[in-house]
């Protein structure tokens, strides 16, 4: 008896471990993971939706804006140039217009990195930093 | 709970396939366009896509009128419809995003795209349906983990299947 005790109670411990370490999800372990560099947690989160739907094909949608302050510009410009982010305004074009609620179109003081899906090209990502307003927006759609 | 009827979902399906084949049932004539004429219920419908995407080979699924009265009218009473997201195309039609997650199409589709027309008159009609049914895996992390686990699932138990739009009209 005391030995499943034992073992359930690891067994509890090490889930409890992993997911703590590996599979909470927070705005800054989504963020860091779609923008390919790791989002500081000074960082202050002023929107975060994650709305997934649990349907077969995992449709749903995910926004995260942060704001930050002028001391944190210069490691975020690093970040992006160093993964090879575009500078802004977004000349690409956009499935739909969502994004441009928090970005200008003729912004031109920032980076942004777009990823469009090949098979639905409703689906897309997009990662931007706004350095007129210190904004970092996060955005995914999938259908 | 939303585990437990992906699950029953599945035995349901393997037991008892029922999509349209386009012939008529032995005994008599059939019920079903395809599409979903003769209005199975929503859940039903998403097994019926289950099937499409498993041996159909990427043709389009025409949603009947029927079915497409009764998604819009799902999407509208359970404010499914984002407005806010509409996108006015070049031919003057509108293309706005549903989430339906509320509604009792939310194993159907998930988020598709309902097109409407616009006039003084009559104000918006909705006049078509467009959707990709996909088993698309991502990265971890991008969506939740449920949501990842589900889709990969499908994608391992459906697997040989091929993605196909559902479309209207």
């Amino acid at each position: 008896m005391k030995k499943i005790l034992i073992f359930v109670l690891s067994i509890i411990l090490i889930g409890t471990i992993v997911y703590y370490l590996f599979l909470k999800r927070t705005p800054y372990s989504i963020a860091s993971n779609i923008a390919g560099f790791k989002v500081p947690t000074s960082l202050t989160v002023e929107q975060f939706q994650d709305n997934w739907i649990n349907n077969p094909g995992g449709d749903g949608e995910l926004f995260i804006l942060f704001s930050f302050q002028e001391s944190e510009k210069e490691n975020l410009v690093t970040a992006c140039k160093m993964n090879n982010y575009k500078p802004l305004p977004i000349n690409d074009t956009l499935p739909d217009n969502f994004i441009y609620r928090y970005i200008k179109k003729e912004n031109q003081s920032g980076f942004y990195k777009l990823e469009k899906d090949r098979e639905d090209k409703r689906n897309y990502q997009i990662t931007i930093l706004n350095l007129q307003e210190n904004k970092l927006i996060i955005y995914t759609v999938i259908y | 709970m939303r585990w437990t009827s992906v699950i029953k979902g599945e035995i349901e399906t393997i037991s008892r396939p029922y999509f349209d084949t386009g012939e008529d049932p032995p005994g008599g004539k059939k019920k079903k366009a395809q599409g979903g004429g003769g209005l199975s219920g929503p859940r039903s419908f998403a097994n019926e896509l289950k099937y499409y995407y498993k041996y159909n080979s990427g043709t389009d699924y025409h949603l009947s009128p029927e079915r497409f009265n009764d998604v819009y009218e799902q999407a509208h009473q359970n404010n499914a419809i984002e407005w806010d997201k509409a996108t006015r195309l070049a031919n003057g039609i509108y293309s706005i995003p549903v989430n339906f997650y509320k509604t009792d199409y939310d194993f159907a589709f998930g988020r598709a795209t309902l097109y409407f027309s616009f006039d003084q008159t009559n104000g918006f009609k909705p006049i078509g349906f467009f959707d990709v049914w996909d088993l698309d895996p991502k990265p971890w992390g991008i969506r939740s983990i449920m949501n990842e686990v589900i889709t990969r699932y499908y994608n391992w138990q459906l697997d040989g299947g091929t993605s196909f739009k559902i479309v209207y009209p």
